[in-house]
């Protein structure tokens, strides 16, 4: 687990190598979701909704999660109940779209589009690694 | 601060020689000089511009957004402050506008946008841009633009257009069928009157999460603001504009903003059976943090002004629930009730949960209909647009291509269809 007080958690293999601290999943947003619910259940705090993004989860096979170090032995409330309402919704889904079933041209959107709707938040919380300068040089650089 | 719509009937639209709005109500354009307002040949490969009129078998898609064509003929500032007109204040004066006109800009901005409207058949029962005279701009980037950069000049170039197009109309004589004055006083006046009424603001959501799903208020991105208090004029002259093309069943287009149900019935009924207040406007951004002080600040708002009530509408699903309910808790908890304007993603029989979210206090929400809800496309004689896009929701992404060419999708797929804003034809009776 890692030291640093934040931690995202992703199935978006874009965020690889630019985050501080990143822990990669090789699954789908669902993993994503239940590794982010254990989380909070160890204390960590949600910094962004689990929902972000108007997609459904027939459409968006990623998912990413930025949380932060709580205090020890105490559960989030607010955190808790947005990833039980995340997972109510993945888990009502006629269809959950995975990573690699679509198009490449369209899965290569929904990952870039992934980490801009986050872009704000990985700034706000200074997690971007130091040669990050900036999401859109990224994922188009 | 007032303001009187001049209202002009458009009945029908062509291609001519001088744009002018003629005596039998027939738009007509000049398609080069509607081509010159909009061209932006630095992000533009190709810019072209087709009509599509209500009841032709013309599919539409991917849209982008959708404008009506409004100038200010009387007063400080003109249309689209902040993006295309300088950032005087807007909202007072006269403004004239092509009712029944609307511009539709459609661009790929990413492969999976969706945003259909059907002129005729089955999907035009669910899209209000089915009954408008449409002047549609089909766009395609030049190689290596950025999204950012290409969803600005998209949006950019449907304001000239739809500018263009209402100026050049007005400065040629555009007879006023009927206006409207949209006239609410000064604080120190409203507080005052009609003291036996429920004063009654408005809390208007904006799409804020980023890339695809903005909002711009005089120029502004919304997501950078505090909630902050706006003239329900405003939003007449186009001070709020829509760069949102994600989830059309459900996102606010700019034509909607500039026509907001929700601030015309609350005009409606001002005098009547409410006090009308004011309108606060305020986000829906993904950071919790934003979520929590937004919310604080625009119910604080509500407060300051000492209103009874206030409605909330939506703009989106999912993480906007979050702040929907927020909103909501918040407000009831300062002890002014609420009633909430939403849609609702219940699955396609319907049966699962409404919202993300929920609290015991949302006991008045309004839905504008189920995204989730099939409908089937039928083939259509005429694509404006990219047949691509097409292929790519009817190709198993999010619905499914029959062998007579038929489409199945969910409503989500449609501009307009579950509109939070209550621009779209859907309702519902009791028995």
């Amino acid at each position: 687990m890692s030291s640093f007080s934040y931690l995202c958690i992703s199935n978006n293999p874009s965020l690889n190598g630019q985050l501080r601290s990143l822990e990669y999943l090789d699954g789908g947003a669902m993993d994503v979701l239940r590794a982010g619910r254990d989380l909070i259940h160890l204390g960590w705090e949600l910094l962004a909704d689990p929902l972000y993004g108007n997609f459904k989860p027939n459409q968006q096979p990623y998912r990413s999660l930025l949380l932060k170090k709580g205090r020890e032995g105490s559960v989030d409330m607010l955190s808790l109940d947005l990833i039980e309402s995340a997972i109510v919704v993945y888990s009502s889904s006629h269809r959950l779209m995975l990573p690699g079933e679509l198009p490449e041209s369209i899965d290569n959107d929904f990952r870039y589009l992934d980490f801009m709707l986050l872009e704000e938040t990985f700034h706000r919380y200074s997690v971007l690694a130091s040669s990050t300068e900036s999401c859109t040089e990224v994922v188009n650089g | 601060m007032k303001l009187e719509l001049q209202r002009s009937k458009v009945k029908n639209i062509a291609w001519g020689e001088k744009t002018a709005l003629l005596p039998d109500g027939t738009l007509e354009i000049n398609k080069e000089e509607l081509l010159a307002a909009a061209a932006d040949p630095e992000h533009f490969k190709t810019l072209s511009a087709d009509l599509a009129r209500p009841g032709e078998s013309v599919r539409i898609c991917p849209v982008k957004d959708a404008i009506q064509p409004r100038y200010k003929t009387e007063g400080a500032g003109q249309e689209f402050p902040g993006m295309v007109s300088g950032v005087d204040t807007v909202g007072s004066g006269k403004t004239f506008v092509l009712d029944g006109a609307a511009v539709i800009t459609c661009g790929r901005i990413v492969g999976f946008q969706e945003g259909i409207v059907d002129m005729s058949g089955e999907g035009a029962k669910y899209t209000p841009f089915s009954k408008t005279m449409n002047a549609v701009l089909v766009f395609e980037p030049a190689d290596g633009l950025e999204a950012h950069e290409y969803e600005k000049a998209c949006r950019l170039a449907g304001f000239r257009a739809a500018l263009y197009i209402a100026e050049a109309a007005w400065k040629a004589g555009a007879k006023v069928d009927e206006t409207e004055l949209y006239d609410l006083p000064p604080f120190s006046e409203s507080m005052k009157a009609f003291p036996e009424l429920p004063k009654v603001a408005y809390i208007y959501m904006l799409q804020t999460q980023g890339l695809l799903h903005d909002t711009y208020v005089y120029g502004v991105d919304a997501k950078k603001i505090l909630p902050t208090l706006i003239h329900p004029n405003e939003t007449m002259d186009g001070a709020i504009v829509s760069g949102n093309c994600v989830s059309a069943c459900d996102k606010n287009s700019t034509f909607v903003h500039q026509n907001n149900p929700v601030i015309r019935s609350l005009y409606e009924r001002h005098g009547k059976d409410i006090n009308f207040i004011g309108v606060i406007i305020t986000n829906e951004n993904v950071t919790l943090m934003d979520k929590q002080r937004s919310s604080s600040y625009a119910v604080k708002l509500a407060s300051m002004l000492g209103v009874d009530g206030v409605v909330i509408s939506e703009e989106g699903f999912g993480n906007p629930d979050a702040d929907l309910i927020m909103n909501c808790r918040k407000a009831e908890q300062a002890g002014i009730r609420t009633v909430l304007i939403t849609d609702e993603y219940a699955g396609r029989d319907g049966a699962s949960q409404s919202l993300a979210d929920a609290t015991k206090e949302a006991d008045a929400v309004v839905t504008a209909g189920n995204a989730n809800m099939i409908v089937v496309l039928p083939p259509m004689d005429k694509l404006i647009g990219f047949a691509d896009y097409t292929d790519v929701i009817a190709g198993g992404f999010d619905g499914s291509l029959r062998a007579d060419g038929s489409i199945e999708v969910e409503l989500q797929a449609i501009t307009g269809a579950t509109c939070e804003l209550g621009f779209n034809p859907l309702s519902a009776k009791t028995w």
